[in-house]
């Protein structure tokens, strides 16, 4: 930069814009630097550039120093109010919606528990209805057997020889065995 | 080796109270609040939204002061993160359209109530007045990172080196941006 610098001074014979720009920073090259103290009107360019700079600088920090800031606050209020209306951020709320994802878990899962607990009861027969089924199967024995103990007692009573009767309507013995029903017992 | 030990214990002080200084944020407030409203301003344009850039920029310096290791000066890291909501603002396509039609500009006669009272005569006054504007408006005629560049460095003073850390650019596209913005003022000033 030192080499092609000098050559543009000589050329043109005043600072060029990289040469202006590295002195205006304060990023000094040697050659530049003896030029723009030698030559008046680099001087004054580089003066006036320097001055309207900080000026305005200063200007700036004047500025921005009186727009004294909220006390915090303040500043946390009108930031909370900003929050509630945009996407929130915060650690707080982020601990919030996990703590919310957890109990929906648990409210899912207990659902589910309940549903799955429900639906294996319905398949296993209860022990009130296996007592019903027990009483029932019950009652139907003692019935078959009531109803067994009858027809052999009617077996036996129309099974008794009754000879003066058949005699007195001239029936055979043979005929009325025909003639008599045979009542089966019931089998369970 | 006694050097080396008593300079690492400076390092560490320098790293605590740096990290102390987060927690205070009154403080942090009172000191820092000027420089990174001024860097913002200057950088959008507006000094509405710049208002609400950096309470954002403090609010997540505060809420992430955890993240902070010391290893630059808070000033550095509050830039750091102004920067990032800028620039992230920038992005938004809206602001674009909203920047033209609704910015609330810092308007050149309330800067100028700020410049120096040694200009005394109403014609110095005028004349500072006047190369006020000129700057200003060489400003917004810049590109987002020369006007960057040429902030932190002619208004915050700082070296091309924190400049490089604060944005996130290598030293030469910082210096580069840096010799394009002078150059572009200069030759605003010169127009007149």
């Amino acid at each position: 930069m030192s080499h092609t610098g000098t050559l543009e001074m000589e050329t043109a014979g005043h600072l060029s814009d990289e040469q202006f720009a590295g002195l205006a920073s304060g990023l000094e090259c040697a050659e530049a630097a003896a030029h723009g103290l030698a030559c008046a009107q680099c001087r004054e360019e580089l003066e006036a550039f320097g001055g309207a700079v900080r000026e305005f600088g200063g200007a700036a920090r004047g500025w921005s120093e009186s727009r004294s800031p909220m006390s915090w606050q303040q500043q946390m209020r009108k930031a909370s109010r900003k929050q509630t209306a945009a996407a929130p951020v915060s650690t707080s709320r982020r601990r919030l919606v996990a703590a919310s994802c957890a109990m929906a878990a648990a409210a899912v899962l207990a659902v589910g528990a309940a549903a799955w607990t429900h639906r294996e009861a319905a398949t296993v027969v209860p022990p009130t209805a296996l007592a019903y089924t027990d009483g029932h199967e019950l009652d139907r024995a003692t019935e078959i057997a009531q109803d067994n103990a009858l027809m052999r007692d009617v077996n036996v009573a129309i099974s008794r020889d009754d000879a003066s009767a058949m005699r007195a309507y001239g029936l055979t013995v043979a005929g009325r065995q025909q003639a008599r029903p045979n009542l089966e017992m019931r089998s369970q | 080796m006694q050097m080396a030990i008593g300079t690492s214990i400076i390092h560490l002080k320098e790293r605590v109270n740096a990290i102390s200084e987060l927690d205070d944020i009154d403080e942090l407030v009172r000191l820092y609040w000027p420089r990174v409203l001024r860097y913002v301003t200057f950088s959008t344009g507006d000094k509405d939204l710049a208002e609400s850039i950096t309470q954002d920029c403090f609010l997540k310096a505060y809420n992430g002061r955890a993240s902070f290791r010391g290893e630059c000066a808070v000033s550095t890291w509050l830039i750091g993160i102004a920067n990032n909501l800028v620039r992230d603002q920038l992005r938004l396509k809206k602001f674009q359209f909203w920047r033209k039609a609704n910015a609330t500009s810092l308007d050149v006669t309330e800067l100028a109530s700020f410049l120096p009272s040694a200009e005394s005569s109403p014609e110095k006054r005028l004349l500072a007045r006047e190369r006020t504007e000129q700057v200003r408006e060489a400003l917004e005629g810049l590109s987002v990172n020369q006007r960057k560049v040429f902030l932190l460095k002619f208004f915050e003073e700082w070296t091309l080196d924190e400049i490089a850390t604060m944005t996130g650019m290598p030293i030469n596209t910082v210096k580069t941006h840096l010799y394009r913005a002078v150059s572009a003022i200069r030759s605003k000033m010169g127009e007149r």
